[in-house]
């Protein structure tokens, strides 16, 4: 039997039923194709001890634009999300906090985000490929630019007033992820912030909210079977075929895994052209986060210094200035770093629900942590030793927790690949470095979601929206396949 | 202020750019006073004191960056300048005695690359040709004072690797870490880390170089570098240029928001309409103006250095230093790092104030191209080492010792019994990086008259961080000069 849609949409994430939305409300035949047996991709919530739940992959994403959270009608589903007012960095002896709404990098960065967007969002509504390229550097270029050749220290060293300062700053900036701050382009990573806040009854919530939107606009959505091949006839794609043989024929594909995976897992790799391949092969992914899932007897004791709601928003566990670039190095030598970056977030404070009265849920996000060890496979003695280490980061600050220790996990980088299928566990969906950033991400010559391959779009994190925001890359990949549909570009 | 002791510009430093700059006022009938604080003019290129009979630069090792047309305009080579060797090959040493040996041929250079990886010298040609082509298309920019940047297919390349570093560049067209160390070590210049964007640009700035008529050619003057100072000095006497050494600048005169003149630290001034500074820029900001006179954004971004500097060991040898292999051509400059990590590893660790288990290094044997370098039968060798600390936990002094055993210990390695032959060795950190600001890419894609301004008027830099790249080079005095006498015109 053949199936003949106009879009077929590769993963039910955020990304993918956004563009099914958009595409299924136009009145287009849409069907999404989900691998795992729940849709959802990262945005999921699970009891990963009996009775006590946590969205294992983050807590926080990208935020959704507001006119796009409007536009999809999310609120109305159940979907709520609530901003933390406060980070607060936290050393053994003294804690420094920064407000949420007193922050200017955030700010800035929030702004640039908006700009950047406009200009994706224009890129993708054009019907024509457009002239990318402007004739002098570095001037008529991407908002946020020129974070390209400056260091995130060279940015925030201006606004932060003292050391403690400038190292929450930092530790805000590279939750999750790596870089060395003091190297050029490192402050793009100011555009890569997960701050929409958590979600009420964890991210799993905003999934169910995505389908009850899908289902009144009338997508098929199938989940259970992964997606093998992406077929293509005369030079364009002409439909999938799945792991059960079965074939479906559509005008147009929008993919939301990342770049390599798309490319090197869903073609034959002689089936490419030569300069898309190597193109595709040298684009770099950097799984870098691990992360712990605590179920506690009740919150630990708040240390006596602290005279905030320390618990309501996310802690860095002691950053310091000059500790990020040893974590850093030891991330490219393959190993976890002596002093990682560490976030905790006591999920439950805000979200009670999330387990049982009297109990707490911590998770703890874990920067700098290779995918691939320099001395092998993560075993269970060295994911031991993770935890082991994470633990005693945690108690060094807020001594007494481990006491409260009922039950954890530990989700490494491997894992998260194996789940989520991102290449590495990058769940950036490639490193945040200015040669892959704003308009050169994925790459140059194509204007993303369009890819060089006609009829196949590309949505999710490689793309330039998909780092900016949730929703907005399958909002902006449908939008470019209603725009080539309209215009005849497909067949 | 004009007066009889008043002159038409005055030169501050009396390096390659300071007689550089000198010497074209005084051609054009300026009346022009060069002040150089050390004894010595010459700068990097000075005459070194390492022992009796040795000749060695201060701080350079070899030239790669001077600019045809000073040399022509100058006349430099009828003051004495010629080359011993016109094109050295770059030669990556590999403990496994593979020796990568890329030189103007581009089939031999193939040939060397496929003892590694033959895919990688299949790509060769293909690399070395795109290489060049973006070099030159952005000669425009970086060789003239209002040059643009290219358009075209050229244009969206070069904009592409701007962002880029050099380790993701090579990284996207070779497999194999011989080649990519091999060539990296370039892309260092200025304390770009190879992760850094920038250092991909700093390849292609150095392949837009040319030296004798060769594209991307390195070369070792006869009589070594110091030559090319004997040659400047002489171009700036014979057009009637005053050069004064052992007398320091301590301040640059305003005249409202005009360059007036210069202070000497004995309190003597001299007053000209121009002043050209070929010191680095950070001394000249920091030091020469009072503070407060730039804005506060300049002041701002002049107070952030580079945090990793380069060394350079010197050390006379009682014989030819045996490298095993016989494929190794003699006269080459060699480099010492056998992976890109290696460069990685070292540039953090700088960054945190250590040296790295394995350096990065480029090493020279002048003497083997010109032999009057030294007295009969001895030796030298000049090694470039980068990155290291600049601001180093444990103090310069004792971090140089270390930093000189491991130098010597890593060449061991590669030429074994070298270390019997050391009769002298000599380590410094020439001050090439030392009194320049952080390389960023907006400078270097910037047209060379901005980058010869300063907020003051009358005030030119004309020294080696007005380059794209900080090089001896000579181009941005040339620069500064015919945008200065443009805007008095």
């Amino acid at each position: 039997m053949l199936l003949r849609y106009d879009a077929a949409i590769i993963g039910a994430g955020a990304d993918g039923l956004a563009a099914a939305i958009t595409l299924a409300r136009s009145g287009l035949k849409v069907i999404v194709l989900e691998r795992n047996e729940k849709p959802g991709g990262r945005c999921i919530t699970r009891e990963f001890h009996p009775g006590f739940h946590a969205s294992p992959f983050c807590d926080e994403v990208p935020p959704i634009p507001a006119e796009i959270f409007w536009a999809l009608d999310l609120a109305r589903h159940g979907a709520v999300f609530i901003p933390s007012l406060v980070s607060t960095a936290l050393w053994p002896d003294r804690a420094r906090s920064i407000r949420s709404d007193q922050n200017r990098e955030q700010e800035q960065a929030a702004a640039v985000t908006k700009a950047a967007l406009a200009r994706a969002g224009a890129d993708a509504a054009f019907q024509k490929r457009s002239p990318f390229w402007r004739a002098h550097p570095l001037s008529d270029s991407w908002p946020g630019e020129t974070w390209a050749t400056q260091s995130l220290a060279d940015v925030l060293v201006s606004d932060a007033g003292d050391d403690d300062a400038l190292a929450l700053a930092m530790a805000r900036a590279l939750e999750g992820r790596l870089a060395h701050p003091d190297l050029a382009g490192t402050a793009l990573h100011l555009l890569a912030l997960a701050c929409s806040g958590q979600a009420v009854g964890g991210l799993q919530s905003l999934t169910e909210s995505l389908l009850s939107v899908l289902q009144s606009a009338g997508s098929e959505i199938l989940c259970g079977l992964e997606v093998t091949d992406i077929l293509r006839r005369d030079g364009r794609t002409s439909g999938l075929r799945l792991a059960d043989g079965t074939e479906i024929a559509a005008r147009a594909v929008i993919s939301t895994l990342d770049l390599k995976r798309t490319f090197l897992s869903l073609f034959a790799w002689n089936d490419l052209p030569a300069e898309t391949s190597r193109r595709v092969a040298s684009f770099r992914m950097n799984g870098s986060t691990a992360r712990l899932l605590f179920a506690l007897d009740g919150l630990p004791e708040r240390p006596a210094f602290v005279d905030i709601d320390l618990f309501a928003g996310p802690i860095h566990i002691a950053p310091s200035t000059t500790g990020f670039g040893p974590a850093y190095a030891a991330w490219r030598g393959g190993t976890v770093a002596e002093h990682p970056p560490i976030t905790l977030r006591f999920t439950s404070v805000r979200d009670p629900r999330l387990c049982p009265a009297g109990t707490a849920t911590l998770t703890a996000t874990v920067g700098a942590v290779p995918a691939r060890l320099f001395n092998g496979a993560w075993t269970h003695e060295k994911r031991d030793a993770l935890s082991e280490q994470v633990l005693d980061a945690i108690e060094s600050v807020l001594p007494g927790t481990g006491a409260r220790v009922r039950a954890s996990e530990l989700i490494v980088p491997p894992d998260i690949e194996q789940a989520l299928g991102c290449t590495d566990g990058d769940l950036w969906g490639g490193e945040i470095a200015p040669d892959q950033m704003l308009a050169l991400r994925p790459w140059l010559d194509s204007v993303a979601p369009r890819t060089s391959i006609d009829g196949l779009y590309l949505a999710g994190r490689s793309t330039a929206a998909g780092v900016l925001g949730t929703c907005v890359s399958g909002v902006f990949a449908a939008q470019a396949v209603m725009a080539d549909l309209k215009a005849g570009h497909l067949k | 202020m004009s007066g009889p002791e008043s002159n038409d510009a005055i030169v501050i430093g009396g390096g390659t750019s300071g007689l550089v700059a000198a010497a074209y006022l005084a051609k054009t009938g300026k009346k022009v006073l060069l002040l150089e604080a050390k004894d010595k003019l010459g700068g990097l290129c000075a005459p070194g004191n390492l022992a009796e009979g040795f000749k060695i630069a201060a701080g350079a090792q070899t030239l790669y960056a001077l600019d045809p047309v000073v040399v022509r305009e100058l006349k430099l080579p009828k003051k004495g300048l010629r080359f011993a060797s016109r094109e050295l090959a770059l030669t990556g040493l590999r403990s496994d005695g593979k020796h990568v040996v890329i030189s103007g041929d581009v089939h031999d250079t193939a040939s060397s690359i496929a003892l590694h990886s033959q895919r990688d010298a299949d790509t060769w040609p293909r690399f070395r040709k795109e290489l060049f082509e973006m070099a030159r298309a952005m000669r425009p920019l970086w060789w003239e004072s209002q040059g643009a940047f290219p358009t075209g297919i050229e244009g969206q390349k070069i904009e592409r690797l701007a962002r880029m570093s050099s380790g993701a560049w090579l990284d996207s067209w070779f497999e194999s870490d011989a080649i990519k160390a091999t060539l990296c070590f370039d892309s260092t210049a200025g304390g770009h880390s190879v992760l850094e964007p920038g250092s991909a640009l700093s390849l292609v700035w150095r392949a837009a170089q040319e030296m004798s008529g060769l594209q991307g050619a390195v070369a070792i003057p006869r009589g070594g570098l110091a030559a090319l100072t004997e040659a400047l000095i002489a171009a700036a006497q014979d057009a009637g240029c005053e050069i004064r050494s052992g007398v320091e600048v301590v301040r640059v005169i305003l005249d409202g928001e005009r360059a007036a003149g210069v202070q000497m630290r004995s309190g003597e001034t001299c007053f000209a309409p121009l002043v050209f500074s070929a010191i680095g820029s950070f001394r000249l900001f920091s030091r020469l103006l009072l503070p407060g006179t730039l804005g506060i954004a300049r002041t701002e971004a002049s107070r952030r250095r580079p945090s990793v500097a380069q060394a350079r060991v010197v050390m006379t040898l009682r014989r030819v230093p045996q490298i095993s292999s016989d494929a190794i051509l003699p006269a080459s400059r060699f480099i010492l790092a056998e992976r890109l990590e290696t460069y990685v590893a070292a540039d953090l660790a700088a960054r945190n104030g250590d040296l790295s288990d394995e350096l990065p290094m480029e090493f020279v044997i002048p003497t083997t191209a010109d032999a009057s370098l030294a007295p009969p039968g001895q030796h030298i060798l000049s090694a470039r080492v980068r990155p290291v600390p600049r601001y180093p936990a444990e103090g310069w002094a004792a971090l140089s010792t270390r930093l000189g055993g491991q130098v010597v210990a890593s060449l061991e390695r590669l030429v074994p019994g070298l270390s019997r032959d050391i009769a002298h060795i000599e380590i410094s950190r020439p001050d090439l990086l030392e009194n320049a600001l952080p390389l960023n890419v907006p400078h270097m894609l910037t047209t060379a008259a901005r980058r010869v301004e300063t907020p003051i008027a009358g005030l030119f830099l004309c020294g080696a961080d007005a380059e794209p790249v900080p090089a001896v080079s000579g181009r941005a005095a040339r620069i500064a000069v015919a945008s200065a006498l443009a805007v008095r015109r």
